[in-house]
């Protein structure tokens, strides 16, 4: 039998224990629920409706109303440090069971979840530092990297300066020593017979045309820089070029005693429409250094015509050229190290460059101690004579040359008409194209020469009509346009030679005579 | 003979110097004060200079000749940032040689 005084006692002792309790509660803000453990509500605090808890009385289901308590086991005490209460408050809820009932205890989290929330942001942001503290590496070791690529180019480039400079000093040294010594003797034997004076003179000039492709070289290659190098195209007879050069070069390869072969299938009276002084420039760089590295064996160069290209390739059975410095030989200044062998380090490069602007590609084949090939084309129109001549001009400038001469601006006109007469050739000036054809269906003339701007007609509309009315009379453009568009128009529209002003008169002169030579116009 | 003639061209040429100057000094002023973007005054600053260049080249002016050719060039590749600039060089070589 229990002690009813004892029971009475217990059951104080629990009153006081929840008075106790709910006081606590007040003075700290909570709010409670007191359930049954089967969630049945036996008393609601009054402040729970202050966290946007709907009204609870005693005898309702709590799980029924209060939605995060479903499955949660009110015999278990259990802590939910983050909800959000019905209004979206965060709370903190704590389950604290007891032998019969459970207390469900409701207090404010605010503060807590945002300090927990600015922990979350300070621990974003620490991982944002450490990402972009990773990426500063990664750029500095870039940027390092970047830097001693940059210092490796430079001390190559000063390498390479430094080489140019040995190499062009002794360049030019030696045809200069050349014209110095033979100019010596010549003073100092005035009285020499006249093959040794031939001989000396002819190694003074040919020194002298060296250093003068030497200069060219270096200055095409400033202005290939800038993009203004031109190229100036007329009717050229190949084979004569090709004779040309060949005569050229046979003697260096003569003097380091290699053989020297050219082997030609041109036809003799093949004339085509390109800069000729440009072409010379190229086969003369790609011979000379075929033979300044070939010490033994030979030096060949080939050409062909065939569906309006011109094929050329040099061989030689020199040292060859290692596939790491087949990359670097077009380069400017490059010149392969151990060699020996002087040079400016840029007649391949003024070579492409020149082959390029012709509209044609340069290959290079090469293997060592095998010998090298280099081969281009380009393409070019074939200028068909009409009327062949056996020996001499038709028309020379001492028979008088007619000249049809379309030039708008008065100074111009004035000087070339005067500078043209002095040479013997007969001008007939007019303003415009238009005044031109008029003139060429009146009188016969040698050549018509015609500016490109004028007004009324200007000198493309001109040549065009000139040659859809069929007539073939050689037709030299002279403009101070030194644009290569301009320049492949007027080929195109068939004119026979563009010249860009200033213009010499003896340039101009020897190309009417060659058109006459090559056509044989009629006078 | 010609040469006397040849002489009196020169000389003549080189009288027109001045009028030259005067020329690029106007073409200058409308640079500046329009667009550059504007197409005909491309064309005429374009024409003005294509001619300049060629006469001045025949005459002797290697320098006058080089500059307009150098801004031809610019102005067939759409460059006018310099053309004010290139305007004045060409006209006060103009002067200088007036």
């Amino acid at each position: 039998m229990g002690n009813p005084a004892a029971g009475q006692k217990k059951l104080l002792d629990r009153e006081r224990f929840l008075q106790i309790t709910r006081q606590l509660y007040d003075s700290e803000h909570f709010a409670y629920l007191l359930v049954d453990h089967q969630w049945q509500v036996l008393e609601v605090s009054d402040n729970l409706v202050d966290y946007g808890f709907p009204l609870l009385v005693p005898g309702l289901l709590a799980t029924d109303m209060v939605d995060f308590l479903v499955g949660l086991d009110a015999t278990e005490a259990i802590t939910l440090p983050f909800i959000n209460s019905p209004d979206g408050k965060p709370i903190r809820v704590r389950l604290l069971p007891e032998a019969a009932n459970t207390i469900v205890m409701v207090s404010d989290a605010t503060e807590e979840f945002l300090g927990q929330q600015m922990l979350q942001q300070k621990a974003n942001e620490n991982q944002l530092l450490l990402e972009t503290q990773d990426k500063l590496m990664r750029e500095l070791k870039e940027a390092k990297a970047l830097l001693e690529e940059k210092n490796s180019q430079l001390e190559e480039a000063a390498r390479l300066q430094s080489s140019f400079i040995s190499g062009l000093s002794h360049e030019f040294r030696t045809p200069l020593s050349s014209i110095i010594g033979y100019s010596n003797l010549l003073i100092a034997q005035p009285s020499l017979d006249a093959d040794t004076l031939n001989n000396n003179l002819e190694v003074v000039q040919r020194s002298g045309k060296h250093l003068l492709s030497l200069v060219e070289n270096l200055l095409d290659h400033g202005k290939y820089n800038s993009s203004e190098i031109t190229l100036n195209p007329k009717s050229v007879n190949l084979v004569a070029l090709f004779n040309e050069i060949a005569m050229m070069v046979a003697p260096l390869a003569a003097a380091k005693e290699i053989e020297f072969k050219s082997r030609s299938e041109l036809d003799g009276d093949l004339t085509v429409f390109l800069d000729d002084s440009r072409l010379r420039q190229c086969l003369i760089n790609l011979l000379g250094n075929a033979i300044k590295f070939t010490d033994i064996g030979m030096v060949s160069l080939a050409a062909s015509w065939e569906d309006d290209q011109l094929t050329v390739k040099i061989k030689d059975t020199g040292p060859g050229i290692s596939s790491e410095h087949l990359q670097q030989i077009t380069k400017p200044f490059w010149q392969a190290p151990g060699t020996g062998k002087a040079g400016t380090g840029l007649g391949l490069t003024i070579t492409e460059q020149i082959i390029e602007l012709m509209g044609g590609s340069m290959s290079i084949d090469s293997q060592l101690e095998k010998g090298t090939e280099i081969s281009f084309a380009i393409t070019a129109s074939r200028v068909e004579a009409e009327l062949e001549t056996n020996g001499g001009p038709v028309t020379d400038i001492d028979d008088g040359m007619r000249l049809l001469f379309a030039e708008d601006d008065e100074d111009i006109a004035a000087l070339t008409c005067l500078l043209l007469e002095e040479q013997g050739v007969a001008v007939t000036h007019v303003g415009n194209g238009e005044q031109a054809l008029a003139e060429l269906n009146s009188q016969a003339f040698d050549l018509v020469l015609m500016d490109l701007h004028m007004p009324v007609m200007d000198g493309f509309t001109a040549a065009k009509k000139i040659r859809d009315d069929g007539n073939t009379i050689p037709l030299i453009i002279m403009s101070a346009s030194s644009n290569s568009a301009d320049q492949a128009r007027a080929q195109q529209l068939g004119c026979d030679g563009y010249l860009v002003k200033p213009v010499d008169i003896q340039d101009l002169l020897a190309m009417g005579q060659q058109f006459l030579l090559n056509r044989g116009t009629e006078k | 003979m010609n040469s006397d003639r040849i002489n009196e061209l020169r000389l003549r040429y080189q009288r027109s110097l001045a009028e030259k100057a005067e020329n690029v000094s106007k073409l200058l002023v409308q640079v500046r004060e329009q667009a550059l973007e504007k197409e005909d005054l491309q064309v005429q600053v374009h024409e003005y200079l294509h001619k300049l260049a060629g006469s001045s080249g025949m005459y002797g002016y290697q320098d006058i000749a080089d500059l307009c050719r150098k801004t031809l060039t610019e102005l067939e590749t759409n460059e006018f940032t310099a053309l004010s600039e290139r305007l004045v060089q060409i006209r006060n070589l103009l002067q200088q040689h007036a």
